[in-house]
């Protein structure tokens, strides 16, 4: 159903939808409304309703809640506000009970968008934390994307919409550094490479290849990406940036760095008894090629002459990552970890259930910006 | 330098939890059904988790001979059929496979546990394991003392370099204060108490652990966990099963040393216990043994006053006809063994003193439940109008341990409509529908917690003792007592007898 704009016929709505699902409940069941957080969803374009349906399934099982949708259409110059309201029940077939989450979905054209913050304060359930997913390109100028990541406590962002990845990753970081303590940043391409990070640090568990930290004296990262652009892989950049910001490193004053028309990227950092040589190698693949995008290897060189190497690579369905440990020529382990290629509506479950800023991630990004500055 | 920290610089942070020192887990009784439907199947999520480190082994042991290869194929059999994960994915388990080794022992054979050490020290330098070694004794308790003198006598409890060295032993430690000091005098003769992780896989229950985080991570209710605001507390564990082809076993247990010596005892130690000055182990489980020490002891010549027994006869379970216990496989027809056990606990301190305590815990009740049940003062002045059952409308705190883990607070509120009619509401908090994740399993917890080297979850010394010694009384009495035990038909909620010790003092037990 639609209603004009008025937060109290909203109300009115939700409130009226509970009581018919109540009492169209069979004989012995029961209607429970679950909230736990309060998620804005923010997507500039179309958005097919069977996705966005899909999308909304998969989070709300995991985090009922009130889900506010907004579909932006900032081409048109008609100002134009519809919201429609409803309610996504979910049986719990044991208990005879069906768990359901409030849904507002908002249409906005035009000069309409500008009123946007001003429609969804008031729609926040009160006490429940607000988190923003910003499904499309950030708009870092706009006034409405400023206003509604004040809004929210912790703010989803994906580097991937961003037509200029290093441009973009040095306006998240201003961003963060403007925030106050108690508001969060987070980039989906972050969340992508936890499985490679987890891989790559369950080395250094052994404490006898810990001694190795220190004498890193090469990194190289390999991804491959779909699409034009000569960006540097965001998610290679993050990759860098953690291992530095982690280890200490400090880019080199006098940069030496190389960006080339292949997306090859390399610096130079200094760390504790030495200087480490970082090498970010792209390769772009058709559209008709079956790879996936993403980080395909990591290798870290260490040792007196290089002579250890820890390495981690993407298996052919990259639906694993096999870590190994050599020196010289002997392979002292081996071992195949699960690379979970989460879709994006698991992605977005994993970041809802963390309420607070990500340390390591800002580090790593700081990293980065200090770096392509 | 970075790595020189003692800890991995690369992990212990939001998304990167830390992981264990690598180390050899070595499970005595390897071909036992709790390694097969725990043990190794917990131990190969933790490895898909990533959660294992780098270097990392299990050596099963038990009195059988078999390969590493058989030993491999059995395991990946009780994976595949216990484990939580929805399919054993082939490459993973190939590499976890091949961190899983063979080696009997036999602590009536010598030369068996030379060659365990051997065994130890080969997948220790094959593996790269820096001499950490976590032994679990997965055997029956009559096992536990000779395979821990086996293992003082060949050094096997001392690291060659700088590893550290830890032993698990599971429920019962001991079935007396007796034989539970004995045990504990054997075990510490080898190993020292910090060495020494004590399981009860209650405590690995993520609900469990949630009494900790609903108590002190808000300021709303402790004011109320008081004498002077709650009349009692009813603590229940029920089982809507038989002992399912384990008479032998129960038959020297009982549903007192089975269930409520370690279970309930410890989840009332959680209810009951003083703040802790911090989550830390040594904190928690000192608040948790305070607690014990201020039980009132129940007078030998007055048990009946606060315990109860009963044995289930045939009846009905869940539409079905079942067997009374004397019936059972492995039970001797004139047991008098209890299946059911009730208790009252009284707290001897200042928050607590004349608040009961009923724990009770039975086999072939109606349904499968354990919760906690806070039953609060009633008002000291209804102004409202009495319903015919006013005892059923005190505000209650349910906390439900399994299933349907959550917590339920009960209410009175008032009934729409232009006369001022009030009746109890429930409000519910369910983990399932609330947090969609799925909670870890116990044993999980459980093992990257003794590998980890955190003991909170795991039980003192001190707190196991004190448990049997509150108990010695009954288990006497009931031991010397009349030849007969109460009965109670199978699908009741125990012995009539049970509901008589509650409406003595003017309380009824909840039907959960």
């Amino acid at each position: 159903m639609s209603v004009g704009l008025s937060i109290r016929r909203i109300e009115e709505e939700l409130s009226q939808l509970w009581e018919g699902m109540s009492s169209q409940a069979e004989e012995g069941t029961s209607v429970i409304k679950a909230s736990v957080i309060n998620l804005i969803i923010f997507q500039s374009g179309p958005w097919s309703s069977s996705a966005l349906d899909s999308i909304l399934s998969d989070v709300t099982r995991e985090h009922p809640g009130r889900i506010l949708v907004i579909l932006a259409d900032s081409s048109s110059s008609r100002e134009a506000l519809d919201v429609q309201v409803t309610a996504r029940c979910y049986p719990r077939v044991r208990e005879r009970k069906q768990v359901c989450c409030e849904c507002v979905r908002i249409e906005a054209a035009g000069p309409a968008l500008q009123e946007i913050p001003s429609l969804v304060r008031p729609l926040l359930v009160p006490d429940l934390p607000v988190a923003l997913w910003w499904r499309t390109e950030p708009l870092f100028e706009e006034r409405i994307f400023q206003q509604l990541t004040r809004i929210a406590g912790r703010t989803i962002l994906d580097s991937n919409t961003m037509a200029d990845g290093l441009r973009g990753l040095t306006l998240l970081s201003d961003l963060i550094q403007a925030g106050d303590a108690q508001s969060a940043v987070t980039d989906l391409n972050w969340a992508r490479i936890t499985q490679w990070r987890r891989a790559i640090a369950g080395f250094f568990d052994v404490p006898k290849w810990r001694a190795h930290l220190d004498s890193i004296h090469r990194l190289e990262i390999d991804g491959t990406f779909r699409g034009g652009g000569k960006d540097v892989s965001v998610q290679a950049l993050l990759m860098a940036g953690w291992l530095g910001s982690r280890l200490q490193w400090k880019v080199k004053e006098q940069r030496n760095s190389v960006s080339d028309h292949d997306g090859r990227f390399a610096f130079e950092a200094i760390r504790e008894g030495g200087t480490t040589i970082v090498e970010i190698r792209r390769r772009e693949v058709n559209r008709s090629e079956k790879a996936e995008q993403g980080l395909s290897r990591v290798a870290l060189f260490a040792g007196p002459d290089g002579t250890t190497l820890f390495e981690a690579m993407a298996s052919a369905d990259r639906r694993h990552i096999q870590t190994s440990v050599r020196q010289n020529s002997d392979i002292l382990s081996q071992r195949t970890h699960r690379n979970l290629l989460e879709s994006e509506s698991c992605m977005i479950c994993r970041e809802l259930e963390i309420l607070s800023r990500d340390e390591a991630y800002e580090s790593a990004l700081q990293f980065v910006s200090r770096l392509i500055e | 330098m970075v790595s020189q920290l003692s800890e991995n610089p690369l992990s212990d942070e939001l998304r990167l939890e830390k992981n264990p020192d690598p180390c050899t887990v070595v499970i005595f009784g390897a071909s036992g059904d709790l390694a097969r439907r725990k043990l190794v199947p917990a131990l190969y999520s933790l490895y898909q988790q990533d959660r294992l480190s780098e270097g990392f082994a299990i050596i099963g042991s038990s009195r059988s001979g078999q390969s590493h290869q058989q030993f491999r194929e059995a395991m990946k059999e009780s994976v595949e059929e216990f484990s939580e994960e929805e399919t054993v994915d082939s490459d993973s388990w190939s590499d976890f496979s091949e961190s899983l080794f063979y080696c009997a022992s036999d602590p009536s054979e010598d030369s068996t546990y030379d060659d365990l050490q051997a065994c130890l020290e080969k997948v220790e330098r094959e593996q790269k394991i820096p001499g950490n070694r976590l032994f679990y004794l997965s055997t029956p308790p009559s096992a536990y003392a000779p395979i821990i003198q086996k293992l003082g006598e060949k050094g096997l409890n001392k690291s060659s370099g700088e590893g550290w060295m830890r032993i698990v032993i599971e429920k019962p430690i001991g079935r007396d204060l007796e034989s539970a000091r004995e045990l504990n005098r054997k075990v510490l003769g080898v190993f020292r108490e910090d060495q020494v992780y004590r399981i009860d896989h209650y405590l690995g229950k993520e609900t469990v652990q949630n009494i900790l985080a609903f108590r002190f991570g808000n300021s709303l209710f402790e004011p109320l966990w008081h004498r002077h605001y709650i009349d009692h507390i009813q603590i229940t564990a029920a089982e809507s099963i038989g002992v399912e082809g384990r008479g032998g076993y129960y038959e020297r247990s009982g549903a007192l040393r089975d269930m409520i010596q370690n279970h309930l005892f410890q989840v009332f130690s959680m209810i009951a216990m003083e703040p802790p000055v911090s989550l830390e182990a040594h904190s928690v489980r000192e608040e948790k043994t305070k607690v014990m020490r201020a039980l009132q002891p129940i007078p030998p010549s007055r048990v009946s006053e606060f315990a109860v027994r009963g044995q289930y006869s045939s009846g009905s379970v869940n539409g079905s006809r079942v067997p009374g216990y004397r019936q059972e496989e492995g039970v001797d027809p004139c047991s008098k063994t209890e299946t059911f056990a009730a208790l009252k606990l009284y707290v001897d301190n200042w928050r607590w003193a004349e608040v009961p305590f009923y724990l009770r815990s039975g086999k072939r009740l109606p349904k499968r439940v354990s919760e906690v049940a806070i039953q609060f003062k009633r008002p000291p002045h209804l102004i409202f109008q009495e319903s015919v059952d006013a005892s059923s409308e005190v505000n209650s705190l349910i906390l439900r341990i399994q299933p349907e883990e959550g917590i339920t607070l009960r209410f009175r509120a008032k009934v729409p409509g232009q006369s001022i009619q009030i009746r109890p509401v429930n409000m519910d908090f369910r983990y399932g529908t609330t947090f969609g994740r799925k909670s870890p399993e116990a044993y999980q917890r459980l093992l990257l917690d003794a590998m980890i080297g955190d003991p909170t979850l795991f039980l003192r010394r001190d707190m196991v003792e004190l448990s049997w010694a509150h108990l010695t009384p009954v288990l006497e009495a009931w031991q010397e007592g009349p030849s007969e035990i109460p009965l109670y038909e199978a699908g009741g909620w125990g012995p009539e007898q049970a509901h008589r010790f509650l409406e003595k003092d003017g309380r009824v037990w909840r039907s959960p």
